[in-house]
């Protein structure tokens, strides 16, 4: 019969595991400068102060790269959750208003509240998409009789788009200095990454990940249909809250270290759904794996493409993610 | 006397002031298999709803092997009832095998992996439903004949005492549904009770031993299929008449509709 799922599994995401510690030391070496991989070896081994090479990669390329690799794994698996709970292909982390949520809350504490902190604005945003969430869940409960996924999806665009005018408002009213830190910050950033921001997110997305894989069975169920799940043994209403609660939380704790990233979360689940198939107990792990991979070289890409100037990141996903978008949609066509 | 397997006492279901279920009761036993039939609106697809534990009656109760379902997780009623409803759809496209192997899902929890027992269950689900030559086809490159057969092939996977039927002729062809028919009857012998609803009166008194008419949220009938379908039963629930004789090939109750009422 079918080879076992079970060693499929390991195998395939060993291999990616194997791929994503390859780009992560391509990522530490390369830059402005640039570093061999025995000169970063001796430095590690015998410099006892940090001097020149070890700083410029723990201080400041380490913490980059796994902050990358948080933000990927987190968006993808959370990518993966939207469009299995939703059933929607188009669907991705930020579709009931999360992004928008925590945009608002970056923007609200850079702006208004005028903080310098970087810890402050990650805390503020993560306050600000959590606020979108309970309002999108709050909108789902007036509307009892309809369609729950279609009540979902026009609640987040509600919440989203109010959120974003509000945005639009108190932007229009701060001074430059303000704008060019949520201009940054709007298009998805790593280069102020430190570990204080891994320590915040790194536990939320793991834990996050962990919960949901424990449901992947559940998962595949749910995403052929809310009566089908049923019949088949499972409590949609519950499950379904819980699993989408958790992706909001780790997108949510995303969004507030790292920005509005776009399409990490939509083509990290895509490319992996084509290349293993639809199993959630497969997907899901792959796409954590990818979605990290995917992150660490774009954001290594950013920071050497246009040397010495530095790109958002979420630039260089959008420019690669843009025309992979086009090409599932002429797919689907045919 | 064989113990009811699945049994509704006095159930009745009201959508917005309007009665879709009035009263109704009915108990399934051991190898049973029960055709409902009726018109539009009877309540055909309300009680089918009710019996699979998808909609909670407003009075009245349903209970599994004597025991209320209310009481039951959705995953305990799942090991015993099998319900084939008329379309699920999914952009993610699943093989026949992946798509047969969910129907181990209730016997295990969240997270796990088919050992070589659940494996044995799917293939011989497989076989029973003769679509193990689909096995790698994905499910949603299938004609709607192979797609019933498969659907089956995963309520098998289950083990259900109890497979339930919606409308599985819906879309067939005649040839498909000769060999959905005598699939059913085959399964049905292995000791599996059916409860299915269809619009095909024919092919329902071909099919099950016992039918239940319905009309306006109640069985107006009920009994072996000759007595059920008489030109009187069906002008009165259905509003139209219609000679009934029996198929001289399969001695099977025939319905002709001629004319509205």
């Amino acid at each position: 019969m079918r080879p076992n799922i079970l060693r499929k599994t390991l195998v395939i995401n060993s291999l990616l595991f194997f791929a994503l510690l390859i780009s992560i030391l391509f990522s530490l070496l390369e830059g402005t400068t640039s570093v061999g991989f025995w000169d970063l070896l001796n430095s590690t081994l015998y410099e006892t102060s940090s001097t020149g090479v070890s700083t410029i990669v723990f201080s400041y390329r380490l913490p980059r790269i796994l902050l990358a690799c948080i933000a990927g794994a987190g968006l993808a698996c959370s990518g993966v959750v939207f469009q299995g709970v939703l059933r929607n292909p188009l669907a991705d982390p930020y579709i009931i208003g999360i992004a928008a949520g925590g945009a608002l809350g970056a923007v609200t504490s850079i702006s208004l509240l005028k903080s310098n902190g970087l810890f402050m604005t990650s805390i503020s945003s993560f306050v600000g998409s959590l606020v979108a969430v309970a309002l999108v869940y709050g909108l789902t409960l007036l509307r009892k009789n309809s369609t729950y996924i279609n009540t979902v999806i026009l609640a987040g665009i509600i919440v989203g788009s109010l959120m974003n005018a509000t945005m639009l408002l108190i932007m229009s009213v701060s001074g430059s200095h303000e704008l060019q830190r949520v201009l940054f910050w709007l298009m998805g950033d790593f280069s102020l990454a430190d570990y204080e921001q891994i320590m915040f997110s790194g536990p939320i997305v793991i834990a996050g990940f962990l919960l949901i894989y424990l449901n992947a069975n559940r998962l595949n169920v749910l995403a052929l249909g809310d009566e089908f799940a049923s019949t088949l043994g499972v409590d949609v209403t519950k499950r379904r809250l819980l699993l989408m609660t958790i992706a909001s939380l780790i997108t949510g704790s995303v969004v507030s270290v790292s920005g509005t990233i776009g399409f990490v979360g939509l083509v990290a689940p895509h490319s992996m759904r084509l290349l293993f198939g639809p199993d959630h107990r497969i997907l899901l792990p792959t796409a954590f794996l990818g979605g990290a991979i995917f992150l660490v070289i774009s954001d290594t890409v950013a920071r050497l493409v246009a040397y010495p100037v530095e790109l958002p990141v979420g630039v260089v996903t959008a420019l690669s993610g843009g025309p992979f978008f086009l090409y599932l949609l002429l797919r689907n066509q045919n | 006397m064989k113990a009811n397997v699945l049994e509704c006492k006095s159930v009745s279901v009201i959508y917005n002031e309007l009665v879709a279920l009035d009263k109704v009761s009915l108990s399934i036993k051991a190898g049973d298999f029960l055709g409902i039939v009726g018109p539009n609106g009877a309540g055909k697809s309300t009680l089918i709803k009710v019996m699979s534990g998808l909609l909670e009656p407003d009075t009245g109760n349903v209970n599994l092997s004597d025991i209320n379902l209310r009481s039951l997780s959705r995953q305990v009623i799942a090991r015993e009832l099998a319900v084939v409803v008329q379309e699920e759809n999914s952009e993610f496209g699943f093989n026949v095998e992946q798509y047969v192997a969910l129907g181990r899902s209730p016997h295990h929890g969240g997270l796990y992996f088919e050992g070589s027992r659940d494996r044995e269950i799917v293939l011989n689900a497989l076989r029973r439903t003769h679509t193990e030559r689909l096995a790698s086809r994905d499910v949603n490159s299938l004609s709607g004949g192979e797609r019933q057969h498969v659907r089956i092939a995963r309520a098998l996977a289950q083990e259900p005492n109890i497979l339930i039927l919606d409308e599985p002729t819906n879309h067939l062809d005649i040839f498909s549904q000769m060999n959905l028919g005598e699939l059913l009857r085959n399964i049905n012998m292995e000791g599996i009770a059916i409860v299915m609803v269809s619009h095909d009166i024919n092919f329902m008194c071909q099919a099950c031993n016992q039918l239940k008419l319905m009309s306006e949220g109640k069985i107006i009938a009920e009994g072996i299929p000759g007595e059920v379908i008489t030109e009187n039963s069906l002008a009165e629930a259905f509003k139209v008449k219609a000679l009934v004789d029996i198929n001289p090939v399969t001695k099977a109750t025939r319905i002709t509709p001629y004319a509205k009422i």
